[in-house]
């Protein structure tokens, strides 16, 4: 059958073989083809007229519309449908305030639509009635968009009686943020996502992040008040030049607090290793403690007072002090410039008083008032007062002072325990000195000689025997001797040893004595003196009081010039003849030999001057001293008796020969 | 009003100054008040050798940056300042506390 119409053509190609009778089956005539497609055409202007008697089985008469742009609908006969019919049979007043409902899916204006009502600038939306509305809530004036305000200075513009927004990640994970961007870079305002990886810090974490190298600048009140670069966070400064750099023109430039009464607050400075020192404001106290790895080693109390090792005592108020560990002290005083401590155990309470930092022994050294003084004290009690003695002071003249606190020698040892007052030891010798039953003692306690010297050169000395020996040039004739000893070898001297007494009165004035206390060798040795040179004895005077020398030597003065009143001398004949000549032996003679010689008694019965009654020695028990005989006297009186004897002689001799005899 | 040349920030390469860091001070009796911040410079100016560049120079930048309006607004920020210094607008402190 012809297919005259499209609704008899087929949707299957083969099966088309014909329009309207005209062949297209496989091999037709290709004459045929131009009358076909004519046939084509007239079937389809026919369609879209509907004089084919064809439906139209497309979109329309579903709930969607084709789109289009018709600006014309118009129908040959009476349009019906569900719903549709419902329309056309009550259509709405064109130009009213209320339109049908419809499913419009799209609508096409040829031009501008405008509507006459609303706000200007208002964004239309439908209100919570499905109303559309505009209004200054919601503005826009092709630039910029308000919300709440129809002011519209920047590009956004929200103004509310509490202006807020809200960017909500509806994933929950998912990062949210704002970017703020211009050449200088971005700055996102945000939260971090779950795993870190938008800004690529930590998950979730608050982001405030710029890209570019350009710093963050807080201010209020229209000053900047604090700024982050790339080098730091700077507070008062524009330049930091640290991580935290603060610049304040106020005295106090930070604080840190902690809450709550009697609660430390500390800091800690933590090396790159992690070590760390923590720097504490102590609860309860307003103590400044310094503490390496938590462990308190100074602490700086209210009064101004520093410990180490040690929370410092309350030092009376006067006083600034230093201590250090258990007892250690260093103080200065706040009302003089010229005292100043150095202690041990001890320290200045606010009496002020000197007491016992622990229970020991306690001493001090103070530089008081250009005098350097030093203090002890026995061991006392913890908290108790101190009782200080001032032991050694180096005055302000340079006197060191010890035992006494004043005194006018370069080194005044006063009255120390013991009495002893000095020593100085070197190599097992020592030197010293020391008082015992109001006598002072200078020397050595040591088995050793004791020197003295005089330009660098030993001079005298005391041997360990207690043998003095003085030598000028400090060569003796026997320095460990047992004798005392003294050797000068000065070339111009008349004498080494001079024995003066210069007293004026001569009733006073005293020579030398050898005095043999223990015993009376009383013989021709043990010698009380023995002159001597480097080839004989000279002359001794023995212990029995006789001088042995070489006889001739001895002289007697009889110079004419010395002598006075010179007259010759009276007849000692009868004198010399009244001598009793004895014999005898003293006392405490040792020896026995017979002594020869004259009794002082008898001899003073015959010439009294001839006796010396002075004394000899000690005068024995009955009160009268010993006698002595001027025995020179008596030799030249016998002399004198021997010139007579010689005249008488002579003239008997003349005599005997005158008479032939 | 005393301007402080802080801090300047050169180009390394010419010593182009292109941030001048700057404080503002005032004093009135024991008081002292301070704004500061920072001004920018394109190297569209003209150049001075860095070494050579004069304190007063760089103030001279700044009062011309600023202008006398600019001027007068630190004036006042500092006047308003010194005011608050003297009479603190909010008071801190426990009266239970010493």
């Amino acid at each position: 059958m012809a297919k005259t119409k499209i609704s008899e053509f087929s949707a299957t190609p083969g099966n088309n073989t014909d329009i309207d009778g005209i062949n297209l089956a496989e091999g037709c005539a290709p004459s045929g083809i131009n009358d076909a497609i004519r046939e084509l055409m007239a079937q389809l202007k026919d369609f879209q007229a509907g004089t084919a008697g064809d439906s139209f089985n497309g979109p329309v008469g579903t709930t969607t519309a084709a789109a289009g742009a018709f600006t014309t609908l118009s129908a040959s006969s009476t349009v019906s449908g569900a719903g549709f019919s419902t329309y056309l049979a009550s259509p709405p007043a064109i130009g009213g305030t209320t339109a049908a409902a419809g499913s419009f899916t799209t609508l096409t204006t040829s031009s501008t639509v405008t509507l006459s009502g609303g706000t200007a600038n208002g964004v239309a939306y439908l209100n919570g009635s499905k109303v559309l509305t505009t209004g200054s809530a919601l503005t826009f004036d092709g630039t910029n968009f308000g919300i709440g305000t129809n002011t519209l200075t920047y590009t956004l513009n929200v103004a509310a009686p509490s202006a807020r927004s809200t960017f909500t990640s509806t994933a929950g994970t998912s990062s949210v943020w704002q970017n703020h961007v211009n050449t200088g870079g971005n700055f996102y305002i945000g939260i971090e996502n779950s795993a870190g990886t938008t800004f690529g810090t930590t998950a979730y974490a608050s982001v405030l992040w710029s890209t570019g190298a350009t710093p963050f600048v807080f201010a209020t009140s229209g000053s900047e008040q604090m700024r982050l670069t790339s080098t730091g966070l700077g507070i008062g400064t524009s330049s930091p030049a640290y991580k935290l750099d603060v610049l304040s023109t106020a005295f106090t430039i930070g604080r840190f607090s902690r809450s709550g009464a009697g609660g430390s607050a500390a800091i800690d400075l933590v090396e790159g290793s992690g070590g760390y020192v923590r720097l504490a404001c102590d609860g309860g106290t307003n103590n400044f403690s310094i503490r390496p790895a938590g462990t308190t080693t100074a602490t700086f109390d209210s009064s101004g007072n520093l410990g180490l090792g040690v929370t410092p005592s309350a030092w009376w108020s006067s006083t600034k002090a230093m201590q250090i560990g258990a007892g250690g002290v260093i103080a200065g005083r706040t009302d003089t410039a010229a005292r100043n401590y150095f202690a041990s155990n001890a320290y200045l309470n606010a009496t002020p008083a000197w007491t016992y930092i622990a229970t020991n022994y306690a001493t001090r050294y103070e530089q008081n008032d250009g005098q350097h003084q030093w203090y002890t004290a026995p061991s006392g009690t913890a908290g108790n007062a101190i009782s200080f003695t001032q032991a050694m002071t180096l005055d302000a003249t340079g006197r060191l002072l010890v035992g006494v606190t004043s005194g006018s020698y370069a080194l005044d040892v006063g009255d120390v325990s013991g009495g002893n007052m000095f020593r100085f030891t070197r190599s097992g010798v020592e030197v010293s000195s020391f008082i015992s039953a109001g006598l002072p003692y200078f020397g050595t306690t040591s088995n050793t000689d004791l020197v003295l010297m005089t330009n660098s050169t030993g001079r005298a000395r005391i041997t360990s025997g207690g043998y003095f020996k003085a030598s000028n040039n400090g060569t003796y004739l026997g320095s460990t001797g047992t004798y005392h000893e003294l050797t000068a070898s000065g070339a111009d001297a008349d004498y080494i040893v001079n024995i003066t007494t210069p007293v004026a009165t001569a009733a006073n004035c005293y020579g030398a004595r050898v005095y043999y206390s223990g015993a009376a060798p009383n013989g021709t040795g043990n010698v009380f003196l023995s002159c001597q040179d480097n080839a004989a004895t000279r002359a001794t005077i023995r212990s029995n009081g006789g001088i042995a020398n070489y006889q001739a030597n001895n002289v007697d003065l009889s110079d004419a010039r010395t002598k006075k009143e010179i007259n010759p001398a009276a007849s000692m004949w009868s004198k010399i003849g009244a001598l009793e000549i004895v014999t005898y032996k003293y006392n405490d003679q040792t020896h026995d030999d017979v002594n020869l010689g004259v009794i002082a008694q008898q001899v003073e019965t015959v010439e009294p001057v001839w006796v010396d009654a002075d004394g000899f020695g000690e005068t024995p028990e009955d009160g009268i001293p010993f006698k002595t005989v001027y025995t020179k006297d008596i030799y030249f009186a016998a002399i004198k008796a021997l010139q007579e004897a010689m005249k008488r002689i002579e003239e008997l001799e003349r005599r005997l020969a005158a008479a032939g005899i | 009003m005393e301007i402080i040349i802080n801090q300047m920030d050169r180009v390394a390469a010419d010593g182009f100054v292109t941030v001048v860091h700057w404080t503002v001070t005032k004093t009135q009796g024991e008081f002292t008040a301070s704004q500061y911040g920072t001004e920018s410079f394109t190297e569209e100016g003209t150049f001075k050798p860095f070494n050579q560049l004069t304190e007063n120079e760089v103030k001279g930048w700044l009062n011309a940056r600023w202008g006398a309006e600019g001027v007068a607004a630190k004036e006042a920020a500092l006047d308003a300042q010194l005011a608050a210094m003297a009479n603190p607008p909010v008071l801190h402190g426990l009266p239970w506390a010493a």
